[in-house]
């Protein structure tokens, strides 16, 4: 699977903070890739590098095929961005707004535009700046799928967002990029509408990339482990790295393990806790598994 | 081009308010121009629709530098280059497009507006379009001066408040600048020589002006296209401190007027029945005043010159003592000529005084050569004859070097009033204008004069093509008398002279064995070298000067 964004080495500082160190990031082609991290982790960051808002302090980004400081107009006609801080022209109308837009793009699709207002029950002719939220996202939304891009790029779109309107996006995404086979970048610590949406996920933290993969691969290697033994249970000093720290209760200890392999991981907590009896493994949602690393990196 | 055209119709659609205030105070700004000027004011008076758009016109000379301003910066910041977060910077724009789409805006609701605004009230004025052709080219480019500062400004900033606030800024800057312009620039023989400076200031900072919005347009890094134009200011303030004269000079040499080019000026002790000099007004000035005969040659018939001096005097075994003057007026012989408002003559006597005091004593008896620069300072003449109109009759309309003129005239206590009321083009070149009236053949002088007698040096308006200047003049005629023939309704004809300014040059002189104590006034006057007469002194600066 080729890649639609590729970073190599990408830094960005400002002058007061570094935002993105040294990332390494693939974007597969069709892909839903969820782009996580907590609050100021570098996230728009690196999403503004790679639609050329920003120019990187060093290292480089791809975007379809092209270095992100020389994007054409026309790998922008491919590319849909929305963004929960964008500043939409709040003057114009929402007819006047698509229509402003359908001018750039040679391949508007003004059906897909018309079906998709319907369908956000978006009121044509109020200005932009009257509407609430919710419905400028769903504007926005429409602004940037109509033309039908290549790859979609969405930037904390379902913040603030109440989960009617959140639904309904996400529905939206899924639906049209299961029907068209788009690449899309989803950026959120919103993850529990993300789980049901992303394909793949990365995880940023403090601009530094932690991990990216397939979200099932990430579900089947990041488990959450409970030992139940017979008395007051030892954490034993040799540890492993890719297990995060245990919390222990009376008799009980839970940990999560980012490396779980089948067979082999029983058998190696079965060793590190001989006096133990009971041993449960559980898959975790995405949700828990960010928390968990959050907490393990904080 | 398609985008140009996509983007300007939603840029008009936007800035529909500020473009039809543009529209509307350009208009009011023309009608007040022509009420202003061609004397329509008289009818905007007491609580009429004349009187409220009068007042309109009169607020539009500040209100529509203002919506221009905003009109430019609001445009630029429709799709603002500052931050992070405006939805175009996503979307498919050309760059080059919007650069063009901004230009093609401001040329169409600002730059054709102000040029229409021009073009009717020349018309209007009854001046030929191909003559105003380089005020036009002038005054288009002090417009796209500003709206070069003004787009610099709203290229660098997110919001008009702040493009404001660093408007207010340039402003404080440039007013700054020039003012160190004009302070390093007196040490020259005038103070023309600082235009110069303050155009190779204006060309420096447009050009920065253009630097800041093209980086900001091709590479959108805001902090490096602010450091481009504080670098451009501080080239700006440098070029101000550090301008140096020697270039002025320079300048001034190659920019030698085409008039005064065949005219040579030659020192010549053997010149007899010259003019009596001007005196000067202090008697210890007047002690010390040394002179040397002039004379002019290949003076056209209507160019007349004041010369100006800078020199030295070098005598063995003396420092050199520097060596200035009051400037003296050479003009083609005036007899026969109705061009000149003065008699005179191109042989003249010029004054040599020196600049500090005690020089005078120390080479008077010295015997040394007298060497260094003449400036010359062309004026082309003219004169019109016009007669009195009547009282309460219309304003009789005539022209007169490049002005345009009315007159009226009414009687007051025995006295007969001309007014003349004049327009020309900016900026105003008429250095001085002269009114003699003619009653029955005989020429007399005004009483009182008042009014712009010139409307040159001014700073060129930014929003009209017009000057207007207002002179008036009382003479007190005499009594007909059964001598003159002319019954109880003499025949009155005014005589009006004009001089506009035509250019600088200088030349070089060097007079040898001058002899300070042989060269005074009583010993030309022994020599025969002055006609008798009586030698008028020199008026002190600013009074006027009644004609010869």
């Amino acid at each position: 699977m080729s890649s639609v964004i590729s970073t190599v080495h990408l830094n960005k500082k400002f002058p007061s903070s570094e935002a993105v160190l040294d990332l390494n990031l693939e974007v597969p082609a069709g892909s839903i890739f969820g782009y996580l991290g907590p609050n100021g982790a570098g996230k728009t960051t690196t999403i503004k590098t790679i639609m050329n808002i920003y120019v990187p302090s060093s290292g480089s980004a791809t975007v379809l095929g092209l270095d992100s400081c020389r994007l054409s107009t026309a790998r922008l006609q491919q590319i849909g961005y929305v963004s929960e801080n964008q500043e939409l022209p709040g003057w114009m109308s929402v007819n006047y707004y698509l229509d402003y837009c359908r001018a750039f793009y040679p391949q508007w699709d003004t059906d897909l535009c018309d079906a998709l207002v319907k369908q956000f029950d978006l009121p044509r002719k109020r200005q932009l700046k009257q509407l609430s939220r919710g419905m400028r996202m769903k504007a926005a939304l429409v602004s940037a799928i109509a033309y039908r891009p290549q790859l979609l790029i969405l930037d904390e779109p379902f913040s603030g967002l109440d989960p009617l309107v959140r639904d309904e996006l996400v529905e939206g995404i899924l639906a049209i990029s299961a029907d068209h086979n788009w690449t899309v970048l989803v950026s959120s610590h919103d993850l529990a509408e993300i789980e049901n949406l992303v394909t793949h996920v990365a995880y940023l933290d403090r601009g530094q990339l932690q991990f990216s993969e397939e979200l099932a691969s990430l579900q089947d290697r990041v488990r959450e482990v409970e030992v139940i033994c017979e008395d007051s249970p030892q954490v034993p000093a040799a540890w492993p790295e890719a297990w995060l720290k245990p919390e222990t209760s009376s008799a009980v200890v839970r940990f999560v393990v980012t490396d779980f392999t089948d067979g082999k991981t029983p058998e190696q907590v079965k060793s590190l806790f001989p006096r133990c009896r009971d041993l449960s493994v559980r898959q975790m949602s995405l949700r828990s598994i960010f928390i968990s690393l959050a907490k393990s990196h904080r | 081009m398609n985008q140009v055209v996509h983007i300007f119709r939603k840029d008009c659609r936007r800035l529909w308010r500020v473009i039809s205030a543009v529209l509307v105070l350009t208009f009011l700004h023309g009608y007040g121009v022509i009420v202003d000027l061609g004397g329509g004011s008289n009818y905007a008076i007491g609580l009429s629709p004349y009187m409220l758009l009068y007042v309109l016109a009169g607020l539009s000379g500040l209100l529509l530098p203002i919506t221009l301003f905003l009109l430019v910066v609001s445009v630029i910041q429709e799709e603002s280059l500052v931050g992070s977060e405006k939805f175009w910077l996503t979307r498919p724009y050309s760059r080059l497009s919007l650069f063009l789409e901004k230009l093609l805006f401001v040329a169409v609701w600002a730059v054709l507006p102000m040029l229409l605004h021009d073009v009717v009230l020349i018309r209007y004025f009854g001046f030929p379009l191909s003559y105003a052709f380089g005020l036009l080219l002038w005054k288009g480019a002090q417009f796209g001066f500003c709206i070069l500062v003004a787009a610099a400004l709203a290229v660098l900033s997110a919001s008009f408040g702040r493009a404001l606030l660093l408007g207010i800024s340039a402003v404080v800057i440039t007013l700054l600048s020039l003012y160190a312009v004009m302070q390093s620039a007196s040490g020259m023989p005038n103070a023309e020589g600082a235009s110069y400076g303050v155009l190779a200031l204006l060309v420096v900072a447009a050009l920065g002006a253009l630097a800041v919005i093209a980086f900001q347009y091709r590479f959108r890094i805001t902090p490096v296209a602010a450091m481009i134009g504080v670098m451009a200011i501080l080239a700006c303030m440098l070029l101000a401190r550090f301008w140096p004269s020697s270039l002025t000079h320079y300048l001034a040499r190659q920019d030698t007027s085409s008039l005064l080019r065949s005219v040579q000026v030659r020192p010549d002790a053997g010149l007899k029945d010259l003019p009596p000099p001007r005196l000067a007004q202090a008697a210890a000035a007047r002690s010390h005043s040394v002179y040397y005969p002039f004379q002019a040659t290949g003076l056209p018939d209507n160019v007349r010159f004041d010369l100006s001096v800078s020199a030295k005097f070098e005598s063995p075994g003396q420092a050199p003592a520097r060596v200035g003057g009051d400037s003296v007026r050479f003009q083609p012989q005036s007899a026969g000529s109705p061009r000149f408002a003065e008699a005179g003559g191109p042989d003249q006597l010029v004054p040599f005084d020196l600049y500090f005091a005690g020089d005078f004593e120390r080479v008077e008896n010295a015997d040394g050569v007298l060497s260094g620069k003449l400036f010359l300072e062309g004026f082309r003449t003219a004169a019109a004859r016009v007669p009195v109109p009547a009282p309460m009759e219309p304003p009789r309309d005539f022209a007169i070097a490049d002005r345009k003129c009315t007159v009226t005239s009414f009687t007051r206590e025995n006295k007969v009033a001309l007014v003349f009321d004049c327009v020309e083009l900016e900026p105003g070149n008429t250095a001085r204008f002269q009114v003699l009236l003619w009653q029955d053949n005989r020429p007399i002088t005004p009483s009182q004069c008042q009014g712009d007698s010139s409307s040159a040096g001014s700073w060129p308006g930014f929003l009209s093509p017009i000057v207007r200047t207002n002179y008036r003049c009382e003479f007190v005629p005499p009594e007909p008398t059964q001598d003159s023939g002319a019954g109880p309704n003499p025949r009155r004809e005014i005589l009006v002279f004009a001089e506009q300014h035509a250019g600088r040059a200088q030349r070089e002189f060097r007079i040898e064995h001058f002899r300070p104590a042989e060269f005074s006034l009583e010993a030309w006057e022994q020599r025969g070298a002055v006609r008798p007469g009586l030698y008028p002194l020199v008026p002190p600066a600013g009074s006027p000067r009644a004609p010869e």
